[in-house]
């Protein structure tokens, strides 16, 4: 079964951005985007020894869907996080620049162990390119994080209401335990990497006892008439090392933005049929 | 037979049942969901603090002797015991009368001028530390207002990019400055100034007073004299905290920027490279690479050194300091970190510049003109 969905989830994911909607006419898609404003702790050991802090805006975007009709219980999520932010040196007298971009595709198994509740579990694949620019360094101005990562995938999901409106309660910790990432030689120079091209022991592979890493998310989706308002709280962790290099990122934001339940049924025709599945019950 | 009255019973019991079930289940779950915030969210801290006192002269003082015992790559290079010189100025430290930002500040520059290092400074927002004895105690060699005199560049010399050129007049020599590799060029400015030179017999690039910059500005020059690969050297780096933790040394070549003509040119005619003791840094890499040319000279004097690719790093009260990071070597592996010996070591005699001469071009057009 696990096979099939596997290959299920890869056809998908080569016809999915362009074909979804004309040739899965019945599949529903669940998407969210949100903005959002909060505050970044930054440690790069190969750009200062100190914990840099600021502002970031960060924006988000994730959608899920059944991979067929025939079940309710696999689903296909995509997400994509971007985020830019200035961090400032405890005495105030530098400041890095701060970039990242995380895209990632997971599939997750659906549990539903008592009414309005349901578990999902899965997994992530996902990768995180975060740019680092310190203003005051020398020939050490950059840093970058790359990295690949699996990540184990857990959501929780509750349909709750606030008198009669509905709200749905979310919670998803998602952390890696396999990848490859990119770090520097301790004292090596971008130059030597990239003008001379001496990348030896640049690349690590990566598991929880080098890379510990967790993104928790909880939202809470409040369904109005018409439309879906999400409210959401992002705080990520991740440290890892490597090279004798420490890095560690803590952010918490804010988010707020929209939910969009989408489906064409019978080719735009607006005929619900009878086996309609709502990925959000 | 069931009787109707069983038949409730057998009802309700079920629904008690599943009433029951699905508590102790709700309750699992949610104590499940419960435990996995509560352990993500206490999980996800910095490991690291900021001090809280981040003016403490102390915490300050070890921090910047811990960056360079880390960091600093040449230790062992210049044989020098960096934790008998803590405890020297941790003792200056302890006893001084006067201790303020100023006084501290000047205490950590000589700790580091202990490393006589001209890429080693340390920043406050009111005064840079510097170690300048690898020039200040030699001959300056230079003279900008003979350079500029009609003997040589005079005033109708042409610029392109951070180049100026010309042919040096009543010779067949051409003569370009290149006064600071911090000057951009593009591969046009390059290809410009060489070519107008083409006719000459030989070229005299000049990088006197020239303390550095950009490091591919040198092998982009180097690039347009050869019609082959060349290794020019070997860099280095730390990989690890420890005073020997290096990489295996790698070697550095220049490639050709092409093979058209004008290359063809050069690499049949001398080339001679005018250094003096301002040399630094990716000038003294430069002369370096030139120097494994064929038909490159090397005439002044040694070049000041600055070996070593410098990064940074700060304290917790935001000054920053800048080490010497990797270790660069020429090709047989020496290091270039106490500069470049020439070919021809020539010093600009006094009376000499009394007469508005520059002995050290007057010899490089007099070894050209031999030379043909």
């Amino acid at each position: 079964m696990w096979r099939g969905y596997l290959l299920g989830s890869i056809l998908f994911m080569m016809t999915s951005w362009q074909g979804m909607s004309q040739d899965t006419p019945n599949a529903t898609t669940s998407s969210a985007w949100t903005l959002g404003y909060g505050q970044i702790h930054l440690l790069d050991e190969y750009l200062s020894p100190l914990v840099y802090t600021g502002s970031i805006f960060r924006a988000d975007y994730q959608s899920m869907h059944y991979m067929s009709l025939q079940t309710t219980h696999v689903s296909l999520d995509w997400t994509l996080t971007a985020s830019i932010g200035m961090e400032h040196n405890p005495a105030a007298t530098n400041s890095i620049f701060y970039c990242a971009l995380q895209p990632g595709v997971g599939i997750h198994y659906h549990f539903r162990p008592v009414p309005h509740l349901k578990l999902l579990v899965g997994g992530v694949w996902d990768v995180f390119f975060a740019n680092k620019y310190s203003f005051s360094n020398g020939n050490n101005p950059y840093s970058a994080d790359l990295s690949t990562r699996l990540n184990a995938s857990v959501i929780a999901q509750y349909n709750w209401h606030i008198g009669k409106l509905p709200v749905v309660l979310r919670y998803a910790l998602t952390m890696p335990m396999v990848g490859v990432m990119f770090v520097p030689q301790y004292g090596e120079s971008y130059y030597e990497m990239f003008t001379l091209g001496h990348m030896q022991h640049t690349i690590h592979f990566t598991t929880l006892t080098n890379y510990l890493a967790m993104d928790n998310a909880f939202t809470a989706d409040f369904v109005l008439k018409r439309w879906t308002i999400r409210a959401a709280f992002y705080h990520d962790y991740d440290k890892h090392n490597a090279n004798s290099l420490h890095f560690e990122t803590m952010q918490s934001v804010f988010s707020i933005g929209a939910v969009v339940n989408f489906a064409v049924f019978d080719h735009g025709k607006r005929k619900v049929p009878s086996n309609y599945h709502d990925i959000n019950r | 037979m069931i009787t109707e009255n069983e038949k409730y019973q057998a009802i309700i019991m079920t629904l008690i049942d599943n009433i029951v079930h699905h508590t102790s289940i709700k309750k699992s779950v949610n104590g499940i969901i419960i435990s996995l915030m509560l352990f993500s969210l206490s999980a996800c801290q910095m490991s690291v603090s900021t001090p809280s006192n981040l003016n403490n002269y102390t915490t300050n003082f070890n921090d910047l002797w811990t960056i360079m015992d880390q960091h600093y790559c040449f230790f062992t290079t210049k044989h020098i015991n960096w934790d008998s010189i803590k405890t020297v100025y941790q003792n200056r430290l302890s006893t001084m009368d006067t201790l303020n930002d100023v006084t501290f500040f000047n205490l950590c520059g000589n700790m580091l001028n202990e490393l006589k290092d001209g890429h080693v400074n340390l920043t406050s927002p009111f005064n840079q530390s510097r170690y300048w004895a690898w020039f200040q105690n030699y001959p300056d060699n230079f003279s900008s207002t003979i350079l500029f005199s009609n003997r040589y560049l005079g005033q109708n010399y042409r610029i392109a990019g951070g180049f100026d050129y010309n042919v040096i007049p009543n010779t067949k020599v051409g003569y370009i400055y290149y006064p600071d590799f911090t000057y951009g060029f593009t591969a046009t400015n390059l290809s410009y100034a060489i070519a107008s030179l083409s006719n000459c017999t030989g070229l005299i690039i000049d990088v006197r007073d020239n303390s550095g910059g950009t490091l591919t500005y040198a092998t982009d020059i180097a690039a347009r004299f050869t019609k082959q690969t060349v290794k020019y050297g070997y860099i280095s780096h730390k990989t690890g905290p420890g005073h020997n933790d290096f990489s295996t040394p790698e070697a550095e070549y220049i490639t050709p920027y092409s093979t058209v003509p004008v290359i063809d040119n050069w690499v049949q005619k001398p080339i001679v490279v005018l250094t003096n003791r301002l040399c630094y840094s990716a000038t003294n890499e430069f002369v370096s690479i030139m120097k494994e040319l064929p038909n490159v000279t090397i005439i002044g004097d040694q070049t000041g050194g600055g070996g070593g690719l410098p990064m940074s790093s700060e304290l917790p009260n935001g000054w920053t300091v800048r080490y010497s990071a990797c270790p660069m070597f020429d090709a047989n592996m020496n290091t270039i970190e106490f500069g470049i010996t020439p070919d021809i070591h020539v010093d600009m005699t006094a009376s000499d510049m009394g007469k508005g001469i520059d002995t050290i071009i007057q010899t490089a057009i007099q070894f050209i003109q031999q030379q043909n």
